[in-house]
């Protein structure tokens, strides 16, 4: 017999590992990104690697128009850090390349990440019909201008189309780096008590002190982990609380803001059901 | 099998970004929250490790599997994510000792409070040792190729293994003891 079959994996259903264990490894299965994530960082991801290889090309235009190798160095830069616009903190690496140290400075350029830098367009993967094309890059070229200086390329953003990821609180505009908006986190201990809270209003029937308490969930954590239960928890204290038209406007920016998200069918439910309670209410 | 001159990312038979992206991107993703990734960092810890695969895709070899080369960018990004955010560990330890926290609210909640455990578990572990504990019983993969992604012997992933479930065991046991969990 093999070590490999002698072990068995915790999480196995023929497993002797105790139900905490279990459990609390069973809690990792969400892992991951979303669809929506998925669709959104494709397109940054392509557009990085488009625009690195348009970089190269740019180089001998640049030099045909008599641009100083400062100038090139300063376009590379631009697109690769226009691309990468929310990209992670790039660290210095042996093998790094001029191009790579360009696209350091380009990504801490960028305006802010609470705005991403716009990305050159290129369709993501699951709206390509042909995963072998080529990914579509638009105005990469249009940066460099005739005097040598630059400007913005004209570019759509599809990532703009994902989920919003509001991270205005926690982010300064100046500071791109996720080390920065490190240095003003809040404890994430308080953000799922603060939610605790809310939830336990809501439970008491203070739907109006559960509203205050997830209003004030939003303007401190509106990049929390629990956004989408907060705004799930928030419809239904505005169904509680009868102010219906508000609950199914919140139901549609959630859906519109969460697509695929595992709440919207509790949501839909809530809104839906409660609609019918209510007219009958009315009626009677 | 990959290897032709059509693209830039084809070179020793590496697949195009485009399709590394398609394959691995939620492993690469699932792998770093595991190492230690917040969920709020994910996206750009995701980033940064496709655009330095990206960086780096000449210096794919060929011998390993892609999904080695791919964990070897994660398995770094994570690194050096957990040295940058040593000062914000993401610790619930309060979190979970909080009296306001009053269990089963909500489900989602108490599965974040389970999932806050094991983060703060799988913290105690090192690099190694995590690395094996991770790819064997969350991504439960057969140990042959653990060994091969944590770039060690298999008997060395065995005793990685034994020594990170000895720890996470009594980690869990200590926090129900305790009644932080459930």
């Amino acid at each position: 017999m093999s070590d490999e079959q002698r072990v068995t994996h915790w999480l196995e259903a023929d497993s002797d590992a105790n139900p905490d264990v279990r459990a609390v490894l069973g809690s990792a299965k969400a892992d991951g990104l979303s669809a929506a994530q998925v669709e959104a960082l494709s397109a940054k991801v392509l557009a990085l690697a488009a625009a690195t290889s348009t970089a190269a090309s740019i180089a001998p235009a640049a030099s045909s128009a008599g641009l100083s190798v400062a100038s090139k160095a300063t376009i590379a830069a631009l697109v690769i850090g226009l691309a990468g616009g929310g990209l992670w903190t790039l660290r210095a690496t042996p093998d790094r390349t001029t191009s790579d140290v360009g696209a350091s400075r380009g990504a801490r350029a960028a305006p802010s990440r609470v705005d991403p830098a716009p990305s050159p367009t290129v369709v993501p993967i699951a709206a390509q019909p042909d995963a072998s094309a080529a990914p579509t890059v638009v105005a990469a070229r249009t940066i460099a201008t005739s005097q040598g200086g630059t400007r913005q390329p004209r570019v759509s953003d599809s990532s703009r189309q994902g989920p919003i990821v509001a991270r205005a609180n926690t982010e300064s505009p100046s500071s791109p780096t996720v080390a920065a908006i490190a240095a003003v986190a809040v404890d994430p201990a308080d953000d799922v008590a603060l939610l605790h809270r809310a939830a336990g209003a809501l439970r008491s029937g203070a739907h109006r002190d559960a509203l205050a308490l997830l209003s004030r969930h939003r303007e401190q954590f509106a990049s929390s982990a629990l956004s989408e239960e907060r705004e799930r928890i928030m419809i239904e204290a505005l169904v509680r609380a009868d102010r219906r038209a508000e609950a199914e406007r919140e139901a549609e920016r959630f859906r519109a803001r969460f697509p695929g998200s595992a709440q919207q069918r509790r949501i839909d439910a809530l809104v839906t059901q409660d609609a019918s309670v209510g007219r009958l209410l009315h009626k009677g | 099998m990959h290897a032709t001159t059509q693209s830039p990312m084809t070179a020793h038979s590496l697949p195009e970004l485009r399709m590394l992206y398609a394959e691995h991107v939620q492993f690469v993703a699932r792998v770093l929250r595991r190492m230690g990734v917040r969920d709020a960092d994910l996206e750009d810890g995701c980033q940064e490790v496709f655009s330095s695969l990206y960086r780096r895709r000449d210096s794919y070899d060929g011998r390993g599997t892609v999904r080695s080369f791919v964990f070897s960018f994660a398995r770094r990004v994570a690194a050096d994510y957990r040295k940058r955010a040593h000062v914000r560990r993401e610790s619930f330890s309060s979190e979970l000792a909080d009296p306001a926290v009053e269990p089963g609210v909500d489900a989602a909640i108490d599965n974040r409070r389970a999932r806050a455990l094991l983060n703060e578990v799988l913290d105690g572990l090192d690099d190694d040792r995590r690395t094996v504990f991770v790819l064997f019983e969350l991504e439960q993969l057969p140990m042959t190729e653990v060994a091969e992604l944590a770039a060690c012997p298999l008997q060395t992933a065995y005793s990685r293994l034994h020594s990170a479930r000895k720890h996470v065991e009594a980690a869990i046991e200590r926090a129900r003891k305790t009644g932080r969990f459930p």
